[in-house]
C-alpha cells in the first residue's frame, strides 16, 4: 500500500516537473537572441513583411500563453512538425529512440559490470598495487574525452586492423550479431567515461562498509566471506552508485550521447537534439526535452524504491 | 597499533579494515580514537600514491597556466591572439611557412616558437593553450565551489527532514537535470554574455566568467545532491544520529556536523566522488557553454579574446563532428553591432560529461 501511494504521489508530481519543464524550455526562445522562429521559416533573404507574414501564419504573433498552448495540443497529438525540417518530430524520435537507447544500455550494462569488479577488488587491496592500478585506470578513464577514445579505437580497431565496421548503424531487427558488432566499439567508449567515477565511489564506500559492526556481526555469524560481500557490504555501497546511474541514465537516454553518436555516426537522439538547438528549432527541443524529462522523473523515482531495497533502514516514501 | 596483514587477518569481519588499508585487529579501533575527519582524510590521502601523482599532475598545470604570460613574453615571443599568418620561421635550419599557402598551418615544432603548432590564423597554439588553460580552470573552480556548496545543502535538507521538503527539493533537482543544458548555456550564456545582469545588490559584467561558472555550477547540482541525499536517507536513521539527538543536539547540529562529518561513511568523504564529478562532468559542459559565451559570435566580440576556455581549442582540433564547419546563417540576419547570431555553429559537445 506505501508503494502504491509512493506511486501516485510520483506521478502527480511527475506531470508537475514536465509541465514545469515544457514551460521554462518555451520561455527560453524568448530570452535568446533571434530566438523567434518566424526568422528561420521565412528563410534568408526574407524581407520584414515576409517575416511578420510567417508570425502571422503560424501565430507567433499571438500571445506566448495561446502558442504554449498551441505547441502542447500538437505535441499531445503528435501531429507536431519540425520548423526547419517540416516532418513529424514523433517520426524523427521513432528512428532515433532505438539507436540511443541501445547504446545506453549496452553501455550502462559494461560500465555497471566493471565498476563493481574495480571496485570491489579496489577496497580489497586497498593500498596494494593492484588499487593504486585501478584507481591510475580509473582517474585516466575520467580524464579521457570520448571523442578522443572513441577516435582513437576507431582509428586502430577498425580502420588499422579491420576488425569492427568504421561506424554506422545496423538495427537488431535486421541482424543481431552485426548490430553487436557495429555497437562494441561505442558502448565501450561511453562506458570508459562512467567507469572511472563509478568504481572510484564504490571503492570507498565498500571499505567503509566493511569496518561497520553488522558487517562484523554476520561474518561471526558464520556466514562466508562472498555471502557478506554481496549481501551485506555491496547492498549498502551501491545506494550511491544508484543514485548517480538514475541520473546518468536518464541523460545519456534524453540525448547526451551526443559525442559517441557523431563519432560513431550514430543518428540517434544525441545528434538530432544537439542539431534542434543548434537551428533553434522549437518542436523537436521542445519535445526531446519533455521526452528526457520523463525518464530523468521515471528513472528517479525508481532509485528512491531501489534505495529501500537496498538499505532496509529507508523507507520508501517516508516522510 | 598497525599490524602487517597476515592471510587470516585479511578477512572481512574479522578485522577492521581503516581508510587508508590499514588493518586493525578487532578491538585495536581504540588505537584510532582521537582522529578527526580532516586528519583521516589527509591520512587516507596520503597512502593514496596515484591519487597524490595526479594530484601533482594537476598542481602542475594550474601552475602552468598561472604562467601563461610568462611563457607568452619570454619563451615563446608571442601573445595569444598575435597572427603571424604570413610569417616565416626558422625550424631545425629550415624555412617554414607558419600557415602555408593551401592554409596548412604549421604542426608542433618542439621549439620554443609554436611549440604546439599553430592555428589556422597563424597563431601559437601552445600560448593560446596556457591562456585558455587560465579561464577553463577559474570557470571550472567557481562551477565546483557552486555545484558543491548548493548541492551538500540541498542534500543534507532533502535527506534530513524528509517529507514535503524532500519532495520539493528532488522535484527541483529533477527539473534542473531534465532541463536541456545546451539550450541553457546558449540562452543565458548568450544574453548574459551581451548584456550581463543587474540585480541591484550587485552587477554581471556582460563577457564575465561568472556567467558560464553559474550554468555549469548550477546544472550539475543534481549530480553532486542526489548521491549524497540517498547516503543521508540512510545515515539519519543510524545509532549516532539518535544519540546526538538525545544529547539534545539541535537538527543543524546532527546535519552538519554529525551526519555531513561522520567519519567512515559521511557521503563528503567519497575521494573519488566529490571532488572529481564536477570535474568529469563540469568539463564537458565548460566546453558547451565556452563554446557558446566564450567563443560565439558574441563574446568573440564583447570579451577579450584570450579569455577563451581551453576547450575551444580543443574543440576546434577535433574532427570528429560533422556539425564543426561553420553553417550558414540559418535566418535573415541584419547587420550591426546588436546582431548577434548564436546559431552560426552548434558545438559537438552537448552531453557525455
Amino acid at each position: 500500500m506505501d508503494l502504491l501511494r509512493f506511486a501516485v504521489r510520483r506521478l502527480v508530481s511527475a506531470v508537475v516537473v514536465l509541465f514545469a519543464v515544457s514551460v521554462l524550455t518555451f520561455l527560453i526562445f524568448e530570452a535568446i537572441p533571434n530566438g523567434n522562429p518566424a526568422l528561420r521559416l521565412a528563410g534568408r533573404t526574407a524581407t520584414p513583411a515576409d517575416i511578420a507574414a510567417v508570425s502571422k501564419a503560424y501565430g507567433f504573433n499571438k500571445p506566448l500563453y495561446v502558442q504554449y498552448l498551441k505547441t502542447m495540443d500538437q505535441i499531445f497529438t503528435g501531429r507536431i512538425e519540425s520548423y526547419t525540417q517540416h516532418v513529424t518530430v514523433f517520426s524523427q524520435i521513432e528512428r532515433g529512440f532505438p539507436i540511443t537507447l541501445g547504446l545506453s544500455l549496452g553501455a550502462a550494462v559494461m560500465w555497471l559490470i566493471m565498476a563493481v569488479i574495480l571496485g570491489v577488488v579496489g577496497a580489497l587491496r586497498a593500498g596494494k598495487a593492484s588499487d593504486t592500478a585501478i584507481t591510475s585506470l580509473s582517474f585516466l578513464g575520467i580524464s579521457a574525452p570520448s571523442f578522443v577514445v572513441g577516435a582513437l579505437l576507431l582509428y586502430v580497431l577498425a580502420y588499422k586492423l579491420g576488425w569492427f565496421p568504421n561506424g554506422g548503424y545496423v538495427g537488431p531487427s535486421s541482424s543481431i550479431p552485426s548490430w553487436f558488432h557495429h555497437m562494441v566499439l561505442p558502448w565501450f567508449t561511453l562506458s570508459i567515461l562512467y567507469v572511472g567515477v563509478y568504481a572510484q565511489i564504490l571503492r570507498s564506500n565498500v571499505l567503509d562498509t566493511l569496518s561497520e559492526d553488522y558487517v562484523r556481526t554476520a561474518r561471526a555469524k558464520g556466514l562466508s566471506r562472498s555471502r557478506v560481500m554481496v549481501r551485506h557490504v555491496l547492498r549498502t555501497s551501491l545506494i550511491p552508485i544508484v543514485s548517480l546511474f538514475g541520473l546518468d541514465f536518464a541523460a545519456l537516454v534524453g540525448g547526451s550521447t551526443i559525442i559517441v553518436e557523431s563519432v560513431f555516426n550514430l543518428n540517434g537522439i544525441g545528434q538530432y537534439v544537439a542539431m534542434s538547438i543548434g537551428e533553434l528549432d522549437i518542436p523537436p527541443v521542445l519535445v526531446a526535452t519533455l521526452f528526457g524529462a520523463f525518464f530523468v522523473v521515471l528513472l528517479n523515482a525508481v532509485v528512491d524504491v531501489a534505495y529501500a531495497t537496498l538499505d532496509p533502514r529507508i523507507k520508501v516514501g517516508a516522510s | 597499533m598497525t599490524l602487517t596483514p597476515g592471510p587470516e587477518l585479511t578477512e572481512i569481519g574479522s578485522v577492521v579494515r581503516h581508510d587508508d588499508g590499514a588493518l586493525l585487529l578487532p578491538g585495536a579501533e581504540e588505537a584510532t580514537v582521537g582522529v578527526g575527519p580532516y586528519q583521516l582524510a589527509w591520512r587516507r590521502l596520503r597512502r593514496n600514491r596515484s591519487a597524490l601523482i595526479f594530484g601533482g599532475l594537476f598542481i602542475l598545470i594550474v601552475v602552468a597556466c598561472l604562467l601563461a604570460p610568462v611563457y607568452a613574453d619570454h619563451i615563446a615571443h608571442t601573445g595569444p591572439n598575435v597572427n603571424h599568418i604570413s610569417e616565416v620561421i626558422t625550424v631545425g635550419g629550415h624555412q617554414k611557412d607558419v600557415v602555408s599557402l593551401t592554409g596548412t598551418p604549421i604542426g608542433p615544432t618542439w621549439h620554443s616558437h609554436f611549440f604546439f603548432g599553430a592555428d589556422a590564423n597563424g597563431r601559437d597554439v601552445a600560448v593560446r593553450l596556457l591562456y585558455g588553460g587560465r579561464n577553463s580552470l577559474e570557470i571550472s573552480a567557481l562551477a565546483t565551489i557552486i555545484t558543491i556548496g548548493i548541492g551538500t545543502i540541498v542534500a543534507l535538507v532533502a535527506g534530513y527532514f524528509g517529507g514535503w521538503a524532500d519532495n520539493v527539493l528532488s522535484r527541483l533537482l529533477d527539473l534542473i537535470w531534465a532541463y536541456p543544458v545546451l539550450l541553457l548555456g546558449v540562452a543565458l550564456g548568450v544574453s548574459l554574455s551581451i548584456s550581463g545582469l543587474d540585480l541591484g545588490l550587485f552587477t554581471l559584467k556582460g563577457g564575465s566568467d561568472i556567467v558560464p561558472a553559474l550554468i555549469i555550477g548550477v546544472v550539475y547540482i543534481p549530480y553532486v545532491a542526489r548521491p549524497i541525499r540517498g547516503e543521508v536517507l540512510s545515515l539519519r536513521n543510524r545509532e549516532f544520529v539518535d544519540a546526538a539527538r538525545a544529547l539534545g543536539a539541535g537538527r543543524l547540529r546532527i546535519m552538519f556536523s554529525e551526519i555531513l562529518h561522520r567519519p567512515a561513511t559521511g557521503p563528503v568523504h567519497h575521494p573519488g566522488g566529490l571532488p572529481l564529478l564536477p570535474r568529469s562532468r563540469g568539463a564537458g559542459a565548460q566546453l558547451v557553454v565556452g563554446d557558446h559565451a566564450a567563443e560565439r559570435g558574441v563574446a568573440a566580440r564583447d570579451r577579450p579574446p584570450p579569455d577563451r576556455g581551453a576547450g575551444r581549442d580543443a574543440g576546434a582540433g577535433r574532427a570528429v563532428g560533422q556539425h564543426r564547419g561553420r553553417r550558414p546563417a540559418p535566418g535573415p540576419r541584419p547587420p550591426g553591432p546588436g546582431d548577434h547570431q548564436v546559431t552560426a555553429r552548434l558545438p559537438t559537445t552537448a552531453g557525455d560529461r
